[in-house]
């Protein structure tokens, strides 16, 4: 039973890497393949911020208050002065009292941009010499016992940057031509 | 050649020196800035070559920027198509909604309130939206408007409520609506349901007045300084959001009106402090004047019949009058009065009705009211709409929000806070009909989140005597919460 369950095992990780590789790891001369190339990118984020504010709660006057021509009547105190204009010959009644301020807080959303680190994808061909097709062949891949590597692979099994024109990424997929 | 030839030439040149010398003026200036650039240029080591080449790329960055403002504004234009937008350009169009989704709980409830409620289990707990609207409004051309409201709380029964054309700014009636819409008595149920201080609406508002809106056409008016307003229509009793059409002598006419006065509103002080009163009536025909008319189905089902239930959300109605046999007409009259000082809203209602019966039937008379007072913790106030005569939207002088801020710190608003104390009740008993006497109060309180959404809880202490049967009847507690959002 268990012998049974790591030839399945061993055979997933096998199928799974050669999936993942596509086979050959470094594309033939004069083919099309695209590298990534690390980029910083920028990415949008909503973020919030409080602040305050100071807002007036007016105090409200009583019917008899807002009479027009009140001045000396009940209900209108001092600041009910003619002369001032608050009252008296004007339309609008006793002047208001002083209102109630009181800080409130506002939250404020707003949209940023910020750094992210990532890889974007150049197609370019492969044009460097000597350019070696593939080996064709067998192997455990997944275990690191890869038979197929191409000559212009490099040790860690990844393609050989020189191999590639103008090139200084890392991952390679190779494109098939039409 | 004579002497005079020298001269004209002269004067030619100096003429043709001084225009040239205008119009160069300006690229002599040029040139000089041009000299001291290159100079500047090469002073500093660069060349006319490299000024070229940091012209080319400037360029070419502004090549780049108009391309993506290209795309933007395709985008943008791609947006805008993709908005909702009237049939018509003469019409402009306001998309609306409403969600309320409650939950009721019926912790005690006597052994009458669960007869009442068809069985010893009593009413049970429910959770569920009580609405959940969706609707449009608008003007078409320049003086109508429209308005269409969907209910789709009742899941695949779904109604509308507001349906109407309507006419504005127009002599002497001002303002006149067609369709379905809300009779004009009762200011609770004036209110709409965002803004209702309590969960569900008082006894008798509800029962003379249930589900408000009727087929009918309305004026609606209001005085020059908003101290007046007014709005009388005739209407057809029978319920038509439901069914969608009437078919025949389905015809059950009555004529109602409100005159509102709000004879106080103190506008600079934001319309904190104001005191209102109104007065509503009236006058209905249903159709209970023979036997055969007061089959329970049918288009023309008496609709002489006022029932609620207990300020909740339960299955039955607590209070009910049944069909009012021989009901030839009724008159009702209601009395409203509110007071706004800050935070404090006193508000009462009471209405009366006298149900005209045929011959040998004793006449029946109705009446309840409610009052209440709510009173903001946090200071805010009810706000009063003048030209209807009805509260207005509570905006909370600071939201209620939870976040973590940019700086990372975490931070958290209040929203606006409300209490609220009701009492309510309803006589519906009265020479033979037994519709049950009601009696509740109902303690508030009211979360404001923001101006379109808020919580509300509410718990209800009531009595209820004598509904259908003698003796049938007894206590119960009610809790209730609601959340709600309107956009």
């Amino acid at each position: 039973m268990i012998r049974s369950l790591l030839i399945v095992g061993v055979l997933f990780v096998y199928t799974a890497d050669t999936f993942a590789n596509d086979g050959c790891c470094c594309p033939e001369c004069g083919t099309k393949t695209c590298i990534a190339k690390p980029v910083t990118k920028k990415v949008k984020k909503t973020v919030f911020n409080v602040e305050t504010k100071d807002i007036c709660i007016p105090k409200f006057r009583f019917p008899w208050q807002m009479k027009k021509n009140t001045v000396g009547t009940a209900g209108c105190d001092a600041s009910c002065d003619s002369s001032s204009g608050a009252c008296g010959s004007s339309e609008c009644g006793c002047a208001p009292k002083c209102g109630r301020v009181i800080t409130v807080k506002v939250l404020k959303k707003k949209s940023v941009e910020c750094e992210k680190c990532g890889y974007e994808w150049e197609i370019t061909t492969v044009e460097s010499v000597p350019c070696n097709s593939c080996q064709v062949g067998f192997g455990l891949g997944g275990l690191g016992l890869r038979g197929r590597a191409a000559a212009n692979c490099d040790s860690s099994g990844a393609c050989d940057s020189s191999y590639l024109q103008g090139s200084n990424a890392v991952p390679v997929i190779p494109i098939p031509t039409k | 050649m004579t002497v005079t030839s020298p001269l004209a030439a002269i004067l030619a040149i100096l003429v043709g020196f001084a225009a040239s010398t205008c119009a160069q003026e300006y690229n002599f200036a040029n040139s000089i800035n041009n000299s001291n650039a290159n100079f500047e240029s090469f002073a500093s080591g660069k060349s006319i070559v490299d000024d070229l080449k940091s012209l080319k790329e400037t360029l070419e960055k502004q090549d780049e920027t108009i391309a993506k403002n290209k795309d933007a504004i395709s985008d943008l234009k791609d947006d805008v198509k993709a908005k909702v937008n009237p049939g018509s350009s003469a019409a402009s169009m306001k998309i609306a909604g409403r969600v309320h989704a409650d939950y009721w709980g019926f912790p005690e409830t006597s052994p009458g309130i669960d007869a009442i409620e068809g069985g010893p289990a009593g009413p049970q707990d429910r959770i569920g939206f009580r609405r959940m609207r969706f609707g449009v409004r608008g003007d078409v051309t320049s003086n109508m408007e429209y308005r269409i409201e969907m209910e789709l709380a009742g899941g695949n029964n779904v109604e509308f409520r507001d349906a109407w054309i309507g006419f504005k700014e127009l002599p002497f009636f001002q303002k006149i609506l067609i369709g379905n819409q809300k009779r004009p008595y009762g200011l609770d149920h004036l209110n709409s349901s965002r803004f209702n201080v309590f969960l569900e609406r008082p006894f008798v508002i509800e029962s003379f007045n249930q589900d408000a809106r009727r087929l009918g056409i309305q004026s609606y008016g209001v005085s020059e300084d908003q101290a007046w307003n007014w709005r009388y229509g005739v209407f057809n009793q029978r319920l038509i959001q439901d069914e969608g059409n009437y078919s025949n002598e389905h015809l059950q006419p009555e004529f109602a009106s409100r005159l509102a006065n709000t004879y106080w509103y103190d506008e600079d002080a934001n319309g904190r402090g104001y005191g209102h009163w109104a007065v509503s009536g009236t006058w209905a025909f249903p159709d209970g004047s023979t036997p055969s008319d007061n089959g329970k189905t049918g288009p023309d089902v008496n609709e002489a019949r006022f029932r609620h239930r207990p300020e909740a959300r339960s299955g039955n109605r607590w209070i009910d009058t049944g069909l009012i046999d021989g009901a030839d007409n009724y008159r009702m009259i209601g009395l409203e009065k509110v007071l706004n000082f800050g935070p404090l809203q006193l508000v009462g209602e009471y209405q009366t009705m006298l149900v005209d019966r045929d011959a040998g039937a004793d006449n029946v008379n109705l009446h309840g009211g409610y009052v209440y007072a709510s009173y903001f913790l946090t200071g805010e106030h009810m706000p009063w709409e003048r030209k209807s005569g009805t509260v207005s939207r509570i905006k909370p002088f600071e939201n209620f929000f939870w976040v973590n801020t940019e700086d990372g710190t975490r931070e958290s608003g209040l929203g606006a806070w409300q209490v609220a104390a009701r009492y309510s009740w309803a006589d519906f008993n009265s020479v033979g009909i037994l519709g049950g006497e009601a009696e509740s109060v109902t303690l508030g309180l009211n979360w404001y989140w923001t101006p379109n959404a808020r919580m509300q809880f509410n718990y209800i202490h009531g009595t209820i005597i004598d509904s259908g049967a003698i003796g049938r009847g007894g206590d119960y507690d009610i809790i209730g919460t609601r959340f709600m959002i309107d956009f």
